[in-house]
């Protein structure tokens, strides 16, 4: 079993390679914020001690555009790393780069990851140093581009979008953490920079039908959206309050991604790369699943206090049925149950989906026992006057979940 | 039973095709029954979730607005496998209907009605003549009461607090003109009979009755079958009757068997009678008038109750009342009181302007002293009609549901008047009292009217005019439809009818 130290550690890609990696068996040391580091900064005595490989996912986005080389923790940074990790005798060191890297790519991302390619290879640690390329990621949790992208899909059947004809190489979270594992940990022959992206190429456009598909949605018309247009918003974006400011980078990266071959690099690393609808449709589907069990026992809970298995799993198949799920309860709330209190409609609203949530739950509850113990007086009576003195909050507050 | 040649083949295992058979049966006259179902519905027996919910959570849906009886698993099954299978559509109506074993008696009310001299007003038959055999049903399907009184020498099951009150109250005050109130006459046993149960007082009713303590026809079947004379053919869903030269009728079902015999009674519910003998006879343009009761449901508090430990009884009704609106003779409502605190409570608090756990909070702390009144018009406040669809429109029957003209604004002065008569008895109104969607009643009638004239008629014995040998036995040919509970009378009738064949 080898030690790894990986940065980004906290990351899309990072928390699965870490979980990955201590699934494998591995000893993981984490290279943060919580270890007193950011990137650029001298890595604290003692992390290289008995690491076999360094995997550098960390990137910082705090960079100004145009900023000189010199001034750029990015590649400054990767540089340092790299040398101290030689230095401390780590064998190997792993860079995740993009395959949008290149000399002269739209957005400043790819154009700094080609950079500290370049240094790197130029650098004392370049014996060790592996350059993975990565393409389009998805699957996993839903945060980072791949969030934004399933979010999109799923909004509504009409959307405005740039670089719709691009060619894209989706992978899976999970197969980049393999990929990243095998490079940190097998003795390959380093050189020319792996490309972990599907062999396949799919243009953008039908990627996102496809993120549509599998969250059970019909078809998607696209708007297409010419890119000085989609900058100019962009940058409108900044000026506008309570709207969120979007990145111009996100834009120009999805504009310049450029295939890469991969085929190669695959067979080298002994990576399959499975179809993506295939994986997407399972893992959504499961989530689904325990996202419907989730909110049917947050409601039995609320109603009753408890919630018992078969009980929940009566109520999510119903839930599922009428169309219900996923109602879309937060986390917090699903936590804290309780707190449906501020969100509940008066149950004569059988038109708005929680109440019509709650009556299937209270049947459910109902069904439970021969005769529903009521819980004495004062409890009654005093959950029946909370209710009404929080009336006017949940007249505001239920239009979330209608 | 390739053997057996019948005198009589019913259709239907319902109230109505069980108490013609047990005249004919006893007679040593040969009856085969023919049923649609293969066997029982659902069985009530198991889990609670599984009596409530329904095995594959049948019941597990959003409250349609019919009575909380409507929505439970056995009559969902019922119900639905009755509009499946026949091809009946409502509009603007609840068409209510089983194809299963022992017909709508698995999921009915338990309520009991006797028809008086006035109320047999233009039928063909006396008081007399049903007498005798409201006796005889009674004494099979076995009665009870809640609490003493008139008939007190009827069985008696202790009534509910509310109810108890109040009818000792209306007792003390002495008679009104327009209002009476009785302890309800329901056909629950208070004590075992024949492998049924007394009841418990458990209060689960309306999800099936475990001990069989409620009646339903199917009680009866056991009995029949150990008559040499009887037969009963399950799965025999019957799509076609025909007159047949040599044998008297063929009657076909879906799997394509035929039935044989000299005479057959229909035997199929208001709906299924008329569904099937919509191929033989032409229904008029404006339709085949239906009648059907409207009903009011009335939600009412009994303050001197609150907050106090609800009694044990039964989810049926504790008492029986009328109210007369007018001078007609079928002019008054009828109706029955029960005590909420028996019935499922999801669907009082989806009528409740709280949240819903605030709202079962306020339940329990109200049941105790929640009561509703459900009232029934007379037949002829209904406009229903049935049409048959054109084959484009896929074939079928689509009821047509409706009400006599300023229905809606006489029974707000009415239910008005009801409150009056529940105030003096020391219950106020509650919102929330409303007429429902015509069919949930489940009270139908008059679509082939004993004594009527003209050739959708049929003779006192239920024979259809036109067709020697073919007999309607439920509630289709009663001629008018008082607001009283009414499968009593159907079964007395079909007892009656059969006593009669049974000398032919």
């Amino acid at each position: 079993m080898a030690r790894l130290l990986i940065t980004g550690s906290t990351g899309y890609i990072g928390g699965e390679l870490v979980a990955l990696a201590r699934a494998e068996g591995h000893d993981v040391v984490e290279l943060g914020r919580a270890a007193g580091w950011r990137i650029g900064a001298p890595v604290p005595a003692g992390m290289f001690d008995g690491v076999d490989a360094v995997i550098h996912l960390a990137h910082s986005w705090a960079v100004e555009d145009g900023a000189p080389e010199a001034a750029n923790p990015n590649i400054e940074g990767a540089v340092r790393l790299a040398e101290a990790a030689a230095d401390a005798g780590v064998k190997r060191f792993v860079f995740a780069s993009s395959t949008s890297s290149r000399p002269n790519a739209l957005n400043v991302y790819g154009r700094t990851k080609f950079r500290i390619e370049e240094h790197l290879s130029r650098s004392t640690a370049a014996a060790g140093v592996r350059i993975a390329r990565i393409g389009l990621v998805y699957g996993g949790p839903r945060t980072a581009m791949y969030g934004l992208m399933l979010k999109l899909a799923g909004l509504s059947p009409v959307l405005p979008m740039i670089g719709l004809s691009r060619e894209v190489q989706p992978i899976h979270v999970e197969e980049v953490g393999k990929g990243l594992l095998t490079l940190a940990l097998s003795d390959l022959q380093s050189g020319d920079p792996f490309i972990l992206a599907s062999a396949g190429k799919m243009t953008f456009g039908t990627w996102l039908r496809l993120l549509r598909r599998v969250q059970g949605r019909g078809g998607l018309i696209f708007l297409p959206v010419p890119i000085a247009l989609a900058l100019l918003a962009c940058r409108m974006t900044a000026f506008v309050p309570l709207i969120p400011t979007v990145d111009p980078e996100r834009v120009l990266g999805l504009a310049g991604a450029a295939p890469m071959e991969s085929a190669a690099s695959l067979t080298r690393l002994g990576l399959t790369i499975g179809d993506p609808e295939t994986r997407l449709s399972a893992e959504l589907h499961r989530d689904q699943g325990d996202t419907a069990l989730a909110e049917a026992s947050a409601l039995l809970t609320y109603l009753t206090g408890r919630a018992e298995e078969a009980s929940a799993e009566r109520l999510a198949e119903a839930l599922r049925r009428e169309h219900l799920s996923p109602i879309g309860l937060s986390e917090r709330i699903i936590k804290s149950p309780a707190l449906i209190a501020l969100y509940e409609p008066p149950a004569t609203r059988q038109d708005h989906r929680l109440a019509r949530a709650l009556y299937l739950a209270d049947l459910v509850r109902e069904a439970e026992v021969d005769r529903v113990a009521s819980h004495g007086f004062f409890y009654s009576l005093v959950t029946a006057a909370v209710d009404i003195c929080l009336l006017p909050v949940r007249l505001i507050l239920s239009g979330r979940y209608r | 039973m390739n053997a057996f040649e019948p005198d009589f083949i019913i259709i239907g295992s319902g109230p109505a095709g069980v108490s013609a058979a047990v005249p004919l049966v006893a007679a040593g006259r040969r009856v085969l029954m023919l049923d649609g179902a293969f066997g029982m519905a659902e069985t009530v027996q198991g889990a609670r979730w599984e009596r409530t919910l329904g095995s594959h959570l049948q019941s597990l849906r959003p409250d349609d607005g019919t009575s909380p009886k409507l929505q439970a698993p056995l009559a969902r099954d019922l119900i639905n496998g009755f509009l499946d299978a026949s091809a009946i559509r409502g509009d603007n109506f609840v068409a209510v209907g089983s194809l299963g074993r022992g017909g709508l008696s698995q999921v009915w009310g338990g309520q009991l009605s006797l028809l008086d001299e006035e109320d047999l007003d233009g039928w063909p038959i006396r008081h007399a003549d049903l007498a005798p055999s409201y006796r005889a049903v009674m004494a099979r399907i076995g009665v009870s009461t809640t609490g003493g009184g008139p008939e007190a020498e009827t069985a008696a099951l202790p009534a509910g607090a509310i109810a108890s009150r109040i009818l000792a109250r209306h007792r003390r005050y002495g008679l009104v003109a327009d209002f009476t109130l009785w302890p309800a006459l329901n056909a629950v046993l208070a004590h075992p009979v024949d492998g049924r149960h007394g009841c418990d007082l458990r209060g689960d009713c309306l999800f099936g009755c475990e001990r069989g303590a409620i009646y339903s026809s199917v009680h009866d079947l056991p009995l029949l079958q150990k008559s040499p004379h009887f037969a009963l053919t399950e799965g025999a869903r019957v799509t076609e009757l025909k007159p047949h030269q040599e044998f008297g009728w063929a009657v076909t079902t879906a799997d394509g068997r035929e039935f044989r015999a000299p005479r057959v009674l229909l035997a199929a519910g208001v709906l299924g009678s008329a569904a099937l003998l919509s191929h033989l006879v032409t229904f008029p343009a404006e339709g085949l008038r239906l009648l059907n009761s409207p009903t009011l449901a009335l939600p009412l508090i009994a303050p001197e109750r609150l907050f106090r430990r609800a009694t044990a009884t039964h989810s049926l009704a504790q008492l029986g009342f009328a109210l007369r609106y007018g001078h007609a003779r079928l002019d008054y409502l009828t109706g029955g009181f029960y005590e909420v605190n028996t019935l499922p409570a999801s669907s009082f608090i989806n009528r409740m302007p709280t949240g819903r756990r605030g709202g079962r909070a306020l339940f329990d702390l109200l049941s105790s002293s929640l009561a509703v009144a459900t009232a029934y018009f007379p037949g002829d406040e209904s406009r229903t009609f049935l049409h048959l669809n054109r084959t484009s429109e896929g074939g079928g029957i689509t009821v047509r549901g409706g009400f006599a003209d300023g229905l809606e604004e006489r029974a707000k002065v009415i239910l008005g008047r009801l409150a009056g008569h529940w105030r003096r008895l020391g219950l106020f109104r509650l919102p929330g009292a409303a007429i429902a969607t015509p069919g949930t009643d489940a009270h139908f009638a008059g679509t082939f009217p004993m004594g009527g004239w003209g050739n959708l008629s049929t003779s006192d014995l239920g024979e259809l005019s036109g067709f020697p040998g073919l007999h309607l036995v439920d509630g289709s040919i009663l001629p008018t439809l008082p607001s009283k509970y009414i499968t009593l009378t159907v079964m007395a009738n079909a007892d009656r009818i059969g006593r009669q064949l049974s000398n032919t």
